[in-house]
């Protein structure tokens, strides 16, 4: 649900105050090519997922955290969170990449 | 077509986020379009987006506001949406587009056209051709001829290329239809085609190339690249 909410709330974003049609069509295009993806998760699987992802999160750096809410939040490119934090773009590149594989080992550790 | 070179999961967690700028947008949900492997990387990222907004604090708004803003959410999910209504941004099965060989990715035909066939390319350098998308000058398709070597570079900042035909090799491997070239500042390469057919790929830049030769530095400037 919180997942679907994003996702509804992003795209009006995108869609009604930044007004970027080129997004939301490269989103849509993204959405028709998942429908035959296959969900192997049970709902019990996918709520136990939920709850160490959500652990997980708690548990990143304060710079990961930063640039993560940055990106989420802001909707900064990494171009311009690398200006605004005096960072070069390779670290803050890296960082999230860290963060992003972090988040993702610790869901494949609960399976 | 099963892609071997993936997207940065920085990329995909800045598309997830809505932050990456539109040609870098354009060229990612191209791979993710063949590439069930990203796809799931996405639905990671897009879940990490409902957890932080889950976990934001904030005020609860008046009644009339929640009820305007109740209606604003019904309105949306009853409408089509404008990208597939129209605005000359149309969708294409998905299926279909991967079964014609002639048919570009979906989410590239806004901006060039649907059909290989009808792609008006302009000469750029012997033996590599380009098209600008109008609107969007440094997202570009690029066909490079067989066994063409191109100049030594880098990037001024962040380049991705995807694949659609042919293919090249670099310090960093084989680069096959479906494979994306996700590189960043701090990547110098030399991409060489390899024989058979023409190489054709999408690019997107948010920076200039850098090339180390003068030459193809003079000409840097004559070709905005």
């Amino acid at each position: 649900m919180g997942t679907w909410l994003y996702r509804v709330a992003r795209n009006l974003h995108i869609d009604r105050v930044r007004r970027e049609h080129i997004w939301v069509h490269a989103q849509d295009v993204v959405d028709q090519a998942a429908e035959h993806d296959v969900q192997q998760d049970s709902l019990a699987e996918l709520h136990a997922e939920q709850v160490r992802l959500r652990q997980c999160l708690g548990e990143l750096s304060a710079a990961q955290a930063r640039l993560i809410r940055m990106s989420y939040f802001e909707a900064k490119t990494h171009t311009e969170i690398a200006k605004e934090l005096g960072m070069p773009l390779g670290t803050v590149k890296s960082h999230l990449r860290r963060a992003f594989l972090q988040l993702q080992s610790s869901m494949g550790e609960q399976r | 077509m099963s892609p071997r070179h993936h997207l940065d999961p920085a990329t995909v967690l800045g598309f997830a986020a809505g932050s990456l700028g539109p040609e870098m947008s354009v060229v990612a949900s191209v791979h993710m379009e063949s590439c069930g492997h990203c796809r799931q990387q996405l639905r990671l990222a897009e879940r990490i987006g409902g957890l932080l907004l889950d976990q934001q604090a904030c005020p609860v708004p008046g009644k009339d506001t929640q009820a305007a803003l109740r209606q604003a959410m019904v309105d949306k999910l009853d409408r089509i949406p404008a990208s597939i209504a129209g605005q000359g941004l149309p969708l294409m099965g998905a299926s279909s587009a991967r079964d014609d060989a002639d048919r570009l990715p979906a989410a590239l035909q806004p901006h060039f056209g649907s059909s290989y066939r009808s792609l008006k390319w302009n000469w750029m350098a012997p033996g590599v051709h380009c098209i600008r998308a109008p609107g969007l000058p440094s997202l570009m398709m690029i066909k490079i001829a067989p066994r063409t070597s191109l100049p030594i570079h880098s990037h001024g900042n962040s380049e991705l290329t995807q694949v659609l035909q042919g293919a090249y090799d670099d310090a960093l491997g084989h680069f096959a239809p479906g494979d994306a070239a996700d590189l960043g500042d701090d990547v110098e390469h030399q991409p060489v085609t390899t024989p058979g057919v023409a190489c054709i790929c999408v690019c997107a830049l948010d920076a200039p190339l850098v090339f180390r030769g003068w030459i193809a530095r003079k000409l840097q400037k004559v070709l905005n690249l």
